[in-house]
């Protein structure tokens, strides 16, 4: 199948530091990507790539056949179909948690109150939380607002969502609700991009799983064959220090 | 003591001048609710330019406001009214003492707007921009409300300070509160006028200490 998002050669320099050397990445549809690899490796700078949130120095990015690192394309509308869940949640604490939902719907896609609450609240439904389509993010868990934050993501019907460590802000007890949200997401074919260091979660998940190194792609695979048979040295090396840490 | 009530407490003095103080105090009250409208809305104006980045037109701005923050109010409202004419430009004593405030509070309310922006978490337009608002719409829906709320507080006490500073105004002879009350202490070599004046004072701006309380509580949002 062809892919959805496809990035080729992409890099990404903060001054002297190369946080992302040149690196290609295929998704297909309905794939479920997870990146791991250590702090500092360029996990998320690859992944704010993909939705030019920070854009590539080099490199194409094609999403849906349209290559979206040509100049004169328009970002937003390329953003609307790609969903972003932070670690850190960025809901916006002002609003209730509908109103997070439905800003962009009312903003960017122009429906109308009633409609965006509609879909608001389907979007609310799909994570378990209309019961608190009311309250305010402070007055939410932190597992919660996560909920929140991938139903924002979510209300917008993208084609392909990234996770940047949605777990990792998180109380180890309200991990699992995120989690289980996210596999509902897999189980409905949601191709997703995933940067996490759950490595249970990514062998049970992921179709494929992308080891990062400073700022390099090292070595990719299924999770049976990178998790059990790791060809690379410092795949090895991260997977046995992961185990020391249990 | 009965000297000081007559001295200060004259009621007689009071009531002889009270007409002529309330003049004034319409004057005051003008004057101080164009200052405050005009003065944050261009600050707001202002900060929403400065937000964009565009150095030709930030660069000169910024000299202006750190202009106009340094310079005493007293000293503005002179040029203004005693300059501008030199340069073709010649304003009453009411427009003068009005443009110079709402420019100074302007200036002031453009920093603290601006100071409110950008201690809004990065996080937040990260969120904005990925779900494909723009940059003015990311501004304007998420970042403005939360940099408000943080300039609340500091902005109520700038828009007192500067409203009260309508009363420099009877230096270049607007015939506000203040100039009424001298004018009439004069006349009658008694300060009870002033008394009055500061009776005026008072119930002019405790409504406004109080609306920038209330406006403090609304923008306090659950956390
Ligand atoms: N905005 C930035 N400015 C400067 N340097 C940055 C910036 N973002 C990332 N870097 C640097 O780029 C490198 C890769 O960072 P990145 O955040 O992509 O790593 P990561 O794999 O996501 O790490 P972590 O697991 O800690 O989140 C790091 O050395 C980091 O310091
Ligand atoms: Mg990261």
């Amino acid at each position: 199948m062809s892919p959805i998002l496809s990035a080729r050669g992409i890099s990404r320099c903060f001054g002297s530091v190369t946080a992302l050397a040149p690196s290609d990445l295929d998704v297909a549809p309905g794939e479920v990507v997870v990146l791991i690899g250590p702090s500092g490796s360029g996990k998320s700078t690859l992944l704010r790539c993909l939705n030019l949130l920070s854009p590539p120095d080099s490199g194409d990015i094609h999403f849906r056949a349209q290559c979206i690192t040509e100049r004169g394309v328009n970002l937003n509308q390329v953003r609307r179909s790609i969903g972003m869940v932070f670690q850190q949640f960025n809901l916006y604490p002002h609003m209730t948690a509908l109103d997070n939902v439905t800003l962009a719907l009312r903003r960017v896609h122009r429906m109308s109150r009633e409609n965006a609450r509609a879909r608001g609240m389907a979007a609310l439904e799909e994570v378990g939380l209309v019961e608190h389509h009311d309250t305010h993010p402070g007055k939410l868990s932190g597992g919660q607002q996560q909920r929140v934050g991938i139903a924002r993501a979510l209300a917008l019907e993208p084609d392909i969502m990234l996770f940047d460590e949605p777990t990792s802000a998180l109380d180890p007890e309200l991990v699992g609700e995120v989690l289980s949200v996210m596999r509902r997401l897999r189980d409905r074919k949601m191709t997703m991009v995933i940067v996490t260091h759950e490595m249970g979660f990514a062998r049970d998940v992921a179709d494929r799983v992308v080891f990062m190194n400073e700022g390099a792609i090292i070595e990719q695979g299924s999770p049976e064959a990178l998790f059990t048979t790791p060809s690379q040295p410092r795949t090895r090396e991260f997977l046995s220090r992961l185990m020391e840490q249990r | 003591m009965d000297q000081l009530l007559d001295l200060y407490f004259n009621l007689e003095t009071m009531q002889r001048f009270f007409p002529m103080l309330r003049e004034g105090f319409v004057l005051t009250l003008q004057m101080t609710l164009l200052v405050v409208s005009i003065g944050i809305s261009t600050g707001l104006l202002l900060a929403l330019v400065r937000a964009f980045g565009v150095r030709l037109i930030n660069w000169p701005m910024q000299f202006l406001v750190d202009f106009l923050r340094a310079v005493p109010p007293l000293v503005v409202i002179m040029c203004t009214y005693f300059a501008l004419p030199y340069a073709g430009m010649r304003l009453s004593p009411f427009v003068a003492t009005v443009a110079s405030l709402a420019l100074i509070l302007a200036a002031f309310a453009e920093e603290i707007f601006w100071s409110g922006i950008t201690s809004v978490n990065r996080g937040q337009w990260e969120a904005g921009r990925a779900t494909g608002l723009n940059f003015l719409q990311t501004l304007v829906h998420i970042i403005l409300p939360q940099g408000v709320r943080l300039a609340v507080p500091l902005l109520t006490n700038r828009t007192i300070e500067i409203g009260k500073a309508t009363s420099l105004g009877s230096a270049i002879s607007v015939a506000d509160i203040l100039n009424q009350a001298t004018s009439a202490q004069s006349i009658v070599a008694n300060p009870s006028p002033l008394t009055l004046a500061a009776l005026m004072y008072v119930v002019l701006f405790v409504p406004l200490v109080m609306t920038s309380r209330w406006v403090e509580r609304r923008y306090r949002w659950q956390h």
